[in-house]
Formats: structure tokens, sequence, C-alpha cells
């Protein structure tokens, strides 16, 4: 199971979590000048990464909760929320289902605390990024590898439903930001789920 | 001890995290199954009020793990009687919605909303309203909310604090006009004893549609029993009809020709009470002077009920009385809906008083409500009294004072005067009137604040945002049940806040009115408002938590007893010198409504279906999935209507009016009566925040223009006439 490394992580905070100009600026000059080309999912220098007012734009119209079409980076919302539970009701799209209530037991377990902020949503997909980060430089390999199958399997369906609600949204802006996230989404779906090497194969053939 | 985890991390590892991680961590794939195997680790049960409707059924939540479980009626309840309906279950979905709104929100110039800090928030609003109101004056700001107990403390406070008296509940588009006609013929609301009577008359309401669980179940005893006779007075065969003994279709807008004629023949036929009118009622000479011409015959012109229906129904109402009445009904064919909607709950009240049923058993009840204590003045200071006139009360004095038309307000904004308006859980811009008019109105206006769960079609013209949490996170102040017996009620907190940036109202109101400068009025906790409450009425909260609801001892309800009328002359007025003051007519007479359809269109009229509340529920994606599964946004249409038209079943239809034209798909059914349409008020959502209700349907405030009831202020929602055409033909 392959650690994402700690730029990377920091560089994906800012991208999955409200932050300001500088600091957005600074993890993403963290990969050098052009931030874009030396970032993995940067294509080799091909895909270029969406500027402060771009990136604010797309997180607040996309990722923010609550936000008319926003799509918040939240297992819970695109995983059935009923489940064992048996009782109010089933169906997808609502916070707080069985995958934050693991995620929490999980973190009980390992004596790690998540921030308030993240109380609605302790399976928000930094705090996946960065717990599995933590097992897989502590944990035995097996059971990371069952905790990244557990919880990022949504990955494929969250990026279908990006894509879907930008083709509904006639906004430039928008897309510009969303093609450099879908790549984003696109290594950690591969990586988390099938490892470096599949992505750089990947890679290698998008570039032949 | 902890540590961040990575440089911008948010998770914090303990020393011993790593050492744990380890070792080996059970279930890091059990995502699905996991808590099920083990059990829930805790579960308790809460008592609270649903939030589904304004019923405020008591429920008890059941709660796993911190997450609600379950919701079940509490039988001690009056209103839920121990059940619960369909929209009670499915709002609790609200509470971990995706489209709640999570944290506050500023219109920025572009229109897109951003998030927004509650100190930024607090900062920039109390500025402006405080700004406002050194340069024009308290009149200039308004508050509107949906009355529930909580803000019906908080909101009066916090607009009187800031010496303001422009209060209003959402009355206008609901049954202000009803109220208003009962507070000045009887002094107030009555109820129907339905459980003991011989006949009860339902005009316009339907309780299979808008449900109150236990009058509900009432309802169906009664029609099961079949020793009384119901009678549904309706344009359409509404869900309440297939249980009743007799529909009689009428031509909306015209009840109070109907009930003129049916009084005309009790006193033609001299079937009255006569010793309960001569000892109970003022101005009984002049009505019945005034009722001599209004005939079976002619009414029957105006409302097409046949006149021999009408005079049967007269009688047979007056063999089975006192045990007969005429059900006070609540939005739907009178609350607001026409130009004569308050007179004809005028006539409704003259008939029961005719019927001598007020008091009597299966008759018109007149009950009190409990009040509670003043509360220490120390803690709880009571802001002064406003210093000028509510806006909209001098030309609409008759409308009930607790309501006030907001209405009144609109048309401040419209005109320029009004610079600052607060809503609270009110969708007024979607369902108060015509929604173009309100955003016209809004944009007028300097400050626009809202605060709801969900971002509704006036938060969207707000220009801050404030999120509340949702009902099950939230205690609130008591919730007091009068009638025959008198009970106090809780909602108390369930949960915990799951989105941190939400608070409840009375934490809102602490922060924003000492931003405002008048926190002296609001430094005190949900937890001690409900412990001062109770403690003036000799309760403590831990004893109301243990039952969720509690009987008081104060109901002086006795049947047999004429009530007390709470009118200047202590009777029942059918004349008032100051109905006549306000210009209307001061005896009980014929109003007609305003529009009539001209050649080619049809009368347009809406209701309630029983798995939504209004606009509120339109979020709710197992209501919706309801909704959505039976295609019940669909226009209803008389079948005769839809063959001359060559509309078949599900065709879609274009349908238009003076203000609006949008396309549906049509319902053809005999349970309509000829000439009329219906639609149910709940659809045509335009917050592209909520996503369920989004574009499902049609918005009916839309079709109808802008106007106000003479007197009372109410929106008049069915003053309208529209044209149907098969889309395509």
């Amino acid at each position: 199971m392959p650690a994402l490394g700690r730029q990377t992580i920091d560089a994906l905070s800012v991208l999955f979590a409200r932050t300001s100009e500088e600091d957005y600026a600074s993890a993403i000059h963290a990969y050098g000048e052009d931030a874009a080309c030396n970032a993995p999912w940067g294509d080799g220098g091909r895909l270029q990464a969406p500027s402060f007012e771009e990136y604010r734009h797309f997180f607040n119209q996309v990722l923010t909760p609550g936000v008319p079409g926003s799509l918040p980076p939240v297992e819970s919302l695109y995983r059935d929320w009923g489940g064992h539970r048996a009782g109010l009701q089933h169906g997808q799209g609502f916070y707080l289902g069985p995958s934050a209530a693991h995620v929490r037991q999980v973190c009980e377990q390992l004596d790690i605390s998540i921030p308030t902020e993240f109380d609605a949503m302790p399976d928000h997909l930094i705090i996946l990024i960065e717990l599995n980060e933590f097992l897989c430089e502590h944990a035995p390999v097996e059971q990371t590898r069952a905790f990244a199958d557990e919880h990022f399997s949504w990955l494929p369906v969250y990026r279908g439903a990006l894509a879907s609600r930008m083709a509904e949204r006639n906004d430039d802006q928008l897309a510009v930001a969303c093609t450099y996230y879908d790549a984003v989404l696109g290594f950690l779906e591969t990586v988390l789920l099938q490892g470096y090497d599949a992505f750089e194969a990947q890679t290698r053939a998008r570039s032949a | 001890m902890s540590r961040q985890m990575t440089r911008r991390g948010f998770l914090r590892a303990s020393a011993a995290s790593a050492a744990l991680a380890s070792a080996g961590v059970a279930g890091l794939s059990g995502c699905s199954s996991a808590p099920a195997e083990s059990g829930p680790k805790e579960t308790k049960r809460v008592a609270t009020l649903c939030n589904g409707c304004s019923n405020e059924c008591g429920l008890w939540v059941n709660v796993r793990d911190g997450v609600v479980h379950t919701l079940e009626g509490n039988p001690d309840n009056p209103k839920s009687g121990g059940r619960m309906c369909g929209r009670g279950h499915g709002f609790a979905q609200m509470t971990y919605s995706a489209d709640r709104l999570t944290q506050p929100m500023k219109r920025m110039e572009n229109g897109d909303f951003e998030p927004i800090s509650w100190d930024d928030a607090y900062a920039e609003i109390a500025e402006k309203l405080t700004g406002i109101i050194a340069e024009h004056g308290p009149q200039a700001f308004a508050f509107i909310r949906d009355p529930r107990p909580n803000i019906n403390f908080y909101g009066p406070r916090f607009t009187a604090a800031l010496g303001s008296a422009n209060i209003y509940t959402h009355a206008a588009a609901c049954n202000l006009s009803l109220q208003s006609g009962y507070r000045h013929t009887i002094g107030g609301g009555f109820s129907a004893d339905l459980a003991n009577a011989k006949m009860v008359m339902f005009i316009g309401r339907s309780y299979a549609d808008g449900i109150t669980p236990a009058d509900m179940k009432t309802f169906a005893n009664v029609a099961v029993e079949g020793d009384c006779k119901l009678v549904i007075v309706d344009p359409r065969y509404n869900n309440s009809a297939h249980m009743a003994d007799q529909w009689v279709p009428i031509v909306p807008g015209t009840d109070l020709a109907f009930l003129l004629a049916m009084s005309h023949v009790l006193i033609e036929e001299e079937l009255y009470d006569k010793k309960f009118v001569k000892e109970h009622v003022l101005g009984f000479y002049a009505f019945k002077k005034e009722v001599e011409q209004f005939t079976p015959e002619w009414a029957s012109e105006i409302c097409g009920v046949d006149a021999k229906t009408i005079a049967t129904l007269a009688r047979e109402m007056a063999e089975a009385a006192p045990a007969a009445v005429v059900e006070p009904s609540w939005r739907a064919a009178f609350g607001c809906a026409h130009a004569n909607s308050f007179m004809t709950a005028r006539a409704v009240a003259a008939f029961n008083a005719l019927l001598g049923n007020y008091g009597q058993e299966g008759g018109a009840l007149i009950t009190s409500s409990p009040s509670l204590g003043a509360l220490p003045a120390d803690k709880f200071p009571t802001p002064p009294a406003a210093q000028h006139t509510r806006v909209g009360n001098e030309e609409y004095p008759l409308a009930v004072q607790g309501f006030g038309t907001n209405l009144a307000v609109l048309k401040a904004a419209l005109e320029g005067s009004m610079k600052a308006v607060f809503f609270y859980q009110s969708n007024a811009a979607k369902g108060y009137a015509n929604p173009a008019v309100w955003a016209e109105g809004l944009a007028n206006v300097d400050l626009v604040v809202d605060i709801d769960v969900q971002m509704s079609e006036t938060a969207m013209l707000a220009d801050y945002v404030l999120p509340e949490c949702s009902y099950l996170e939230r205690l609130e102040a008591v919730y007091l049940l009068g009638g025959k017996t008198h009970q106090v009620a809780i909602r108390d907190k369930a949960i915990d806040v799951i989105h941190p940036e939400t608070r409840p109202a009375d934490q809102i109101f602490r922060e924003l009115s000492a931003a405002c400068g008048v926190g002296q009025y609001f430094d005190f906790t949900a937890e001690e408002l409900v412990e001062a409450q109770l403690g003036t009425i000799g309760l403590t909260i831990d004893e109301l938590r243990e039952k969720g609801i509690v009987e008081l001892p104060t109901s002086d309800f006795k049947y047999g007893k004429v009530p007390t009328f709470n009118t200047p002359s202590g009777k029942i007025e059918l004349f008032s010198v100051t109905i006549g003051r306000a210009g209307l007519s001061p005896v009980i007479t014929w109003v007609d409504r305003k529009v009539h359809p001209q050649e080619g269109e049809f009368y347009f009229v809406g209701g309630k279906q029983s798995i939504q509340s209004h606009t509120m529920t339109t979020s709710i994606e197992a209501l919706m999935d309801i909704s959505k599964t039976y295609d019940l946004e669909r226009l209803w249409m008389n079948a005769a209507d839809a063959a001359a038209l060559g509309i078949a079943e599900g065709d879609e239809v274009e349908i238009s009016s003076s203000e609006y034209t949008d396309t549906v798909h049509v319902h053809v059914t005999e349970r309509l009566m000829p000439g009329v349409v219906y639609a149910p008020t709940h659809y045509g959502g335009s917050s592209p925040y909520l996503t369920q209700g989004y574009e499902f349907g049609i918005c009916t405030p839309n079709f109808v223009p802008f106007d106000m009831e003479p007197g009372v202020g109410s929106t008049m929602s069915q003053e309208v006439a529209v044209k149907i055409r098969k889309v395509g033909a």
C-alpha cells in the first residue's frame, strides 16, 4: 500500500480544505515554480494548476456544503446511509452514514482526534487521505489495504458526479479548475485503489 | 500530548497512536457491518416536537450512538396521539441532508453566495441594521417568521429590542382572513367537537390532506362508526371525501353565498336556536334583514350548488343541532384565498350561532389556552414597547394583532420605505405572494437577513443567510397547548449539533443582539429560558424531559356552558361597529370574489398533499420520492373540460395567467368540478440549492397577481383565472 508522501498530502490539504491565498501558493509551489508540472497528477507539465481565484471559485461553488450544485467530497454522501441501522431512512445524500461512524471508530481506537470543523463529515476526503497515510506508515499492510478499499471505493462515483455536474454548468472558470481536480481525483483513485504502478502505467499510456 | 500528522494536516495523533496502529486495528474494513455486529453502544430516547409542519406533534426520538434511529408519536400528546404522519417521519431526513446550510453565507456583488464567519456576519449585519434604524427609524425594520414556539419568543423580543413594532407571522398567506373573521365575530377561534357531533360540514378543509394525526384518527373513527353525517364542501373531491357521506362541489370563492343561503333557510323557516340568539347574539335583526335576499336560488346561481341541496343541508344541520357544526377550516377555502374570505369566516361563525352550538357537545368549542407567569425581570428584562404603529395596521386594521399582515412589509419595500427585513424559517418569497413581486420588493431593501436550515427561495434573496441547526439538534422555548385540557410540551435537543457552524436560535439572537447593542435582552441560554418558563408554573425541565408533555390543571372547559365571547359587546357580533369603521360592511353580507374567469378560462385552486408541508418539505428525498413516483405535481382537470380541449391523462399543458406561464402534466379526473383546475401548493421549487424539489411541478403563487384583501391584508391566493392549452396542439 503506497504512502502519498508529505508534500502530496500538504498539496491535497489546500485543494480540499478552505485555505488562504498565501497557503495555496505555498503548497502548490512546493512542487516548484511551475507547480502543475511537478505534481504527480500534473501530466508531465501539460496540466496547469488553477489560479487562486479559480481555486476559490471552484471551492465555493463545488466543494462547499450547502451551496447549490455543490459536491462536497464526503464519503457518506455517496454511499447508502441506512445500511445496518435499519432506522430512520435509507438512500444516499446524507451526512454521518456508516462510513463516518467507521472513521470515528478507527480514530478512537488509534487515539487520533478529528477537528470539530469535521464533526459532520469525519469521512471527508482529506481526513480519509490523512488517516490512510497514517495507516500506511504505522499499520500492517493488509489492514491498510482493507481501509483503502473500503473508504476510497466511492471516488469513481464522485468523479462521475463531478463530471456530470460540470456538464450541467456553463462556467468556464469552474471548468478550468474542475479539469485539474479531476486529475487529482484520478490520481488518488488509481494510486489508492490500485497502486503507483497502475498510475504510472496510465500516465505512460496517455503519453504514448 | 498530541501532534499534527502533516504540515497542514487536520488529524492529531497522540504519542500512543503509532504503537496502537502497528499492533493492528480491528475492523478496518468493517464500515458496512461492524456496528450491527457489535450493536449500539449508547441508546437514548428524547422528547421533541415534530417540525414537519406547524402542528408541533409530540414525538420521541430514539437515538443510537448519537445518530437518530427512529421517531415515534408520544401517546400523551393530544396532537400526535401516539402516531406520526409521513411528513413527520420524512422530515427527520432534513437533519442529515446534503442540501442543508452548513455555515453562514453572504451574497456577493455578482449574486453568488460565499461563506462568511459568524463574527463577520454579525458585525456586518449589526453595522447595517443599526445604521438603517439611526437613519430611517425603527419602523424601517421588519421581522417575518413562521410562528413556532421558539421564534414566538425570540422574534418579537428582538424586534422590540430594536424599537420596531413590525413583527409578523406568515398568516397573510395562511389563515389570517379566517382568524380575523372569527376574532371580530366570536372573539377568537373555535374547534369542531367532531367526536361527539351528529353532523359536521367541512368547507375546503381536508383532514386527510393537511394531517394532524389525532384529528385524522377522530375523523376516520367518526366516518367508520357512521352515526355522524360528514359533508365535504369543496370544488375538489379531496382525500377526506372518500370517508365522508356527501361531497358538495362548489365554485371556488363562493362559499359565502352558500353560507348566507343556509342562514336564510334557518331564519326563514325559523329553524335557528332562538333562545341562544336572543341571549348571545348582537345584530341578529340586521343580519336577518340582510339575508332575506340571499335565497338558495340566488346562491345556487353563484356557487353552483343546487338550491334544493342548500336548503336540505341547512335543515339537516338544524335537525342535528346543537351537535352540528360547520368546521372552522384553515387555509384552503377562506384562510387567505379570496376578496371575501374575511366575510366568509364571519358567515361560518354566524351560521354556527344560528345552530346555537357554541360550547355544546358536538358543536363549536371555544376553549382557553394556558399561559406562563412573568419571567424574572432581572434575568429576562422586557424591551420597551415600540413608539410607532406597526406598518400595515392602519390600512388593514382588522388583521389579528398577533399575526399582522406581512404583505404590508412587501408593499412598503416596493414603495421604498422598508429598509431592513429579517426572515426566520419563512419562505415568504416563494409562498406568501407572487415570487416575482417579492424579488422586486426585496431588491429595494438595503438589508435582508434570513435564518433558516436550508437555502430557501427567500434565503436566495437575502444578503446574509444564518444557518440554524435542525429541530432535532436544539432545545427550544416551551410549547403550550390549549383546548379542553391544557398541557406544556418540550422540544429538546435529541442529538449534538452536526454541522459545527450551524447554531440554535437562542445563540444566534444572543450573539446578534449583542452585536446590535441590545444584548441585555438576550443574556440567557435556551436551558435557562426553559427553566425560568417552567418555574412560573411550578415545573422543572427534568420533569418535562421525562414525559415530553405535562398536563396543567387550569382548563375551565365544561360542555353545555356557553363560552365567553371576547368581542367588544361580549356577544357574537353579526353586526360590528369595528368592522364598519374599517370600511367593510358592519353586517355580514355578500361580497363577491374579485376575479371571474372569462370564456376559455378556469378557476385555479390549490391545496395541500398529506406528504408535503407548503414548500418546506420539498427538499426531503423520502417525501419527494413519493411525489415523483406518483406524479403528484400534476394539474387536476375535470374529464369533460379535458375532452373539450383534447387533453388526455398525462398530457403536458401550458397554464397561463395574467402574471405567468408554465407547463405541467395533467391528471384528468371526475374528482374536480368542471371549470376549475387544481394544483398542489408545494412544488415548482426554484432554489437550485434544494435539489430534490428544484423545478418539479409548478409554483402556484407565480400565477397570482399581487393584491391584498381589504381590511385584513391577506394574499388572496386564489384570485386568479388561468388558461390551459395542450402543448403541441
